[in-house]
């Protein structure tokens, strides 16, 4: 099915978005993120007094003039980052319900659009079972881009998956290079906090994005009714439900859901981590102008 | 508890109904979600909060079963029943006990027939484990024993023997009827018992559903005295005995005694007894009146039935114009003894003697001694009241009465009461002390007595209507001793004393100085009332009826009532006017020492009903005790208390459904 999202007026709006990740990154190339150390750029950032083994060339005379000592001039520095999007491709995400899985695709679209815009490198980690596929390899440039793209329409969401294990077993985590963007429902028995956990101590910037349609967030069917799990192997598989659906249980499911969100949010603040929970029914854009932005995450 | 309308249980169909819509209720809807996470979280979620969700969906359906069973309930009116109807035997058995159940052969009379059938049926219904009620049809009927059950065989055993033991027939003639009604007492509880009535009546329609059981036996006849009395004719007294025999025909011996006959004859305390017989010819139960009688009178001199008349001649040396009493024997062998011997005791009267001392007699005072004499021998047929008339030296003893007028005796008498009338001095111990003569009748004035207290003495009597023109004043009485009952102007002029022994009225003018003696109704009615309050008679009349009341008066403290038929013993009376009923047949005799200490023996006469002597009596019927409505069962509807457990269930579910996180 062709994503409805990912098309040129979409990426065209999000041209005016730009990055903004934390400062204490580190990347081993150029790139346009300003980081906490100095560098060679030509922004003046401070001065420090000359040590043994310092480029001369660096030395201001100008203050040594003035203060008969020698005095370095430091530069600020901008480094390129990593911008790992992971990408929960179980059936809970778009078997049952295609448009939730083209919007998590778009969503992650749209985050890879801008690394790639923002000169930085980006990788599609689709994780399917207990492992994550890297498909596209790391991606620099529009052009790989859009042809990683183009492969994303057609993919197909099936089975579970467990995020701890895609996200620990992921060969290239990176460390402190980068943002690692989780994109799924959080709908599984999977340790997720255990993701997270890694991540933060790869020290890098982790922000969970949850996709949500609207029949999750305020379900309307009532009665007697078998809920079949699109994750589930057979009609006798146990996460298939019998259930009598009542303003009681309804209710209750409210605040089941809430409580995973608390979960979810209270999990990240604990870690630094950001937390977005995003319905479907959300026009994609109001998600990434607003609630992007409320993180800080963009500007 | 039972149900009026047990179809109506068929209502728990709709229980299975529920049961099988609960089995074959609709199908789960099916419904393919992205994932049912969020879904097992609520479920432990709503589980953590209400771990007893199955247990109300337990008691939802418990409660919808109870719902409908209680509408089955309602719909087959659940009751208690309060009354329930009887279903076991049910005996109800009436025992006369009128006095012809005395009758009897060889001993064993009807009535003790009845008790032992009684006593019969009695066992063969306890061993049934029914009910037994027993009442006896006397004059007042009695219970013996109601709605009685095995439990207390015993006691009923007891009372049937004691009805034998203690001779419980009356002597009277039975109210079936009023036993009828204690009956329906029990018929009204349960309307199927059976009603058996033990009699010797033979009743021409009998109520249905009552069973007469007859217990008389062939072989019974009965003769009997069904009344006698003597009438005066041709100077003469003539017997009359009415006899009857019942259930036989033949000749009846009868002998009658007169005792202490033409006393005014006999010389010295010798007394002469007339003793006369007959064979009297009895046929087809019919009364034959037989009257012994002076061979002077003719048969035609009576206008009566020649069949039903048996004369009998007495012989002219066995006349007699008194006697004191006569006992009449009828001798037969009969199955009834009880009304075989009778007795007539009017012959001889108490003499009452008054003694009218005056130097001038008047024609008042005798004419209403007279007219008292007469009432009281004539009328009341009590006394035989003898006047002495003397003008001078009264006897101050031997009297009843003493009234001295003008001339007062030098002593008190003592045996008797004592009317001083006009005195013209103070008798010794009379407790007076006379003063002057006051005399007004020169100066025409009329001085008008005044009633001083309320007392029987004056009853009827107008005192302020007598006036007197002289009279003697009192310097002295004895307050303590004398009641004033009249005055005038502040003097005494009527005293009188009534104490025991004492019996005295003072009267201090003279009927010639006053209008008393022309007030006639006046001057009578003291003279009645003294007599009636003074000299009470102690029994009006001489026969009477078993169960009858009779009034008793005495001139003394007491009075001994005694009965010579059963021989039981006395009855000592002491406050009067008495009553006293008759409960057995015979003679009672009635002793006093009146308060001046004569001694004083009367006796009467109590006979059983005429009408028990025919012991083959027949009558019409009986009240019919079945005509009672029956109560049947009685039940509570418990539909109040099923409605609540509905409005309770209702009420209960609807918690259960609306509270769903309780």
């Amino acid at each position: 099915m062709k994503n409805k999202y990912l098309n040129d007026r979409f990426f065209s709006r999000l041209e005016a978005l730009a990055f903004n990740l934390r400062s204490d990154l580190a990347g081993y190339f150029g790139g346009k993120h300003l980081v906490n150390t100095y560098g060679q750029t030509v922004e003046f950032a401070d001065y420090r007094e000359y040590q043994l083994g310092d480029d001369i060339r660096r030395i201001d005379w100008n203050l040594y003039s003035r203060f008969e000592k020698h005095f370095l001039k430091l530069f600020t520095d901008e480094r390129q980052m990593q911008v790992q999007i992971f990408l929960d491709c179980s059936a809970s995400m778009g078997k049952e319900n295609p448009k939730k899985g083209a919007y998590a695709v778009a969503a992650a679209a749209a985050m890879g659009f801008l690394a790639v815009h923002n000169m930085d490198k980006v990788t599609f980690n689709l994780m399917k079972g207990e492992r994550s596929e890297n498909p596209f390899g790391t991606i620099v440039g529009k052009n790989s881009f859009y042809r990683a793209i183009g492969s994303l329409n057609d993919l197909y969401f099936d089975g579970s998956t467990d995020i701890e294990k895609c996200v620990t077993s992921c060969p290239d985590t990176g460390t402190k290079n980068g943002l690692t963007l989780i994109i799924s429902d959080f709908f599984t028995d999977s340790d997720w906090k255990k993701a997270v956990s890694y991540l933060s101590y790869k020290r890098r910037q982790v922000m969970l994005l949850q996709v949500l349609a609207p029949e999750e967030i305020d379900p309307a069917y009532t009665g007697r009714v078998n809920l079949i799990d699109s994750e589930a192997d057979s009609v006798e598989d146990p996460r298939n439900m019998k259930i009598r659906i009542n303003s009681s249980l309804q209710k209750a499911y409210q605040e089941a859901l809430a409580g995973l969100k608390e979960d979810l949010r209270s999990f990240c603040m604990k870690w630094n981590a950001d937390f977005i929970s995003v319905s479907t029914a959300q026009p994609i854009e109001r998600v990434l102008f607003a609630e992007f932005f409320k993180t800080g995450i963009l500007s | 508890m039972t149900f009026l309308i047990p179809l109506g249980l068929l209502a728990f169909l709709s229980v299975a109904a529920l049961i099988i819509i609960y089995i074959i209720k609709a199908n789960y809807q099916q419904q393919h979600i992205s994932s049912t996470y969020v879904w097992a979280l609520s479920l432990k979620l709503k589980k953590k909060r209400l771990p007893v969700s199955k247990l109300r969906n337990i008691l939802l359906i418990v409660c919808q079963v109870l719902f409908l069973a209680a509408c089955s309930f309602a719909v087959a009116q659940p009751s208690l029943i309060t009354r329930a109807a009887v279903t076991e035997r049910e005996v109800i058995a009436v025992i006369d006990s009128s006095a012809s159940m005395r009758a009897g052969l060889d001993g064993e009379t009807r009535f003790s027939r009845a008790v032992e059938q009684v006593s019969q049926l009695s066992e063969e219904v306890f061993g049934q484990g029914g009910y037994v009620s027993i009442f006896v049809a006397g004059p007042e009927p009695t219970v013996l024993a109601e709605r009685v059950t095995n439990s207390s065989a015993q006691l009923v055993r007891d009372k049937l023997s004691g009805l034998l033991t203690s001779d419980e027939c009356s002597y009277g003639t039975s109210d079936v009827n009023a036993a009828m009604r204690l009956c329906e007492n029990v018929i009204r509880e349960n309307a199927n018992a059976e009603l058996y009535l033990y009699t010797d009546t033979q009743y021409s329609y009998i109520p249905s559903k009552v069973k007469v059981v007859d217990v008389a036996e062939d072989g019974e006849w009965n003769a009997g005295i069904l009344n006698a009395y003597t009438v005066v004719e041709d100077n003469y007294y003539s017997l009359f005995v009415e006899v009857a025999s019942y259930g036989r025909d033949g000749n009846v011996s009868l002998r009658a005694q007169v005792h202490d006959v033409n006393a005014e004859e006999q010389e010295g305390d010798t007394s002469r007894t007339v003793e006369l017989s007959a064979q009297v010819p009895c046929r087809q139960d019919k009364t034959v009146t037989v009257i012994f009688r002076s061979g002077n009178l003719k048969p035609e001199d009576y206008e009566l039935n020649d069949e039903n008349i048996f004369f009998v001649a007495i012989e002219q040396g066995d006349r007699f114009y008194s006697y004191s009493d006569i006992n009449i024997v009828l001798d037969g062998g009969d199955s009834f003894t009880q009304d075989d011997s009778f007795s007539i005791y009017d012959g001889k009267k108490e003499v009452l003697k008054v003694q009218y001392s005056s130097p001038t007699p008047n024609n008042f005072v005798n004419g209403i001694l007279g007219a008292m004499a007469n009432y009281y021998r004539t009328e009341k047929n009590v006394w035989d009241v003898q006047i002495t008339e003397v003008h001078s030296d009264p006897a101050t003893e031997g009297f009843d009465l003493y009234i001295f007028e003008h001339a007062m005796p030098d002593v008190m008498p003592t045996d008797g009461i004592v009317i001083l009338w006009d005195l013209d001095k103070a008798p010794e111990g009379s407790g007076l002390t006379l003063g002057d003569v006051v005399d007004v009748s020169a100066s025409g004035t009329q001085l008008y007595l005044t009633q001083e207290r309320d007392d029987p003495l004056l009853e009827n009597v107008s005192a302020d209507k007598i006036y007197v023109t002289r009279y003697t004043t009192f310097l002295n009485y004895d307050p303590a001793m004398y009641e004033v009952l009249l005055s005038c102007d502040r003097q005494p002029m009527l005293l009188a004393q009534n104490s025991g022994n004492r019996k005295v009225l003072v009267l201090p003018f003279s009927v010639h100085y006053s209008n008393f003696a022309m007030r006639f109704k006046d001057i009578s009615a003291l003279f009645y009332n003294l007599f009636e309050q003074w000299i009470p008679c102690t029994v009006v009349g001489n026969a009477f009826s078993v169960y009858e009341d009779v009034t008793l008066n005495a001139r003394g403290q007491q009075l001994t009532v005694s009965n010579t038929y059963t021989g039981e013993s006395e009855v000592v009376l002491n406050e009067f006017p008495a009553t006293l009923r008759l409960d057995v047949p015979g003679t009672y005799s009635l002793v006093q020492t009146t308060d001046f200490g004569e001694q004083i023996e009367q006796r009467i006469y109590a006979k059983i009903p005429s009408a028990e002597s025919n012991i083959f009596a027949q009558a019409d019927s009986f009240r019919n005790p079945f005509l009672v409505e029956s109560l049947g069962n009685e039940y509570k509807s418990l539909i109040f208390y099923i409605a609540i457990a509905l409005c309770a269930l209702a009420f209960v579910e609807w918690i259960l459904h609306s509270r769903e996180y309780l």
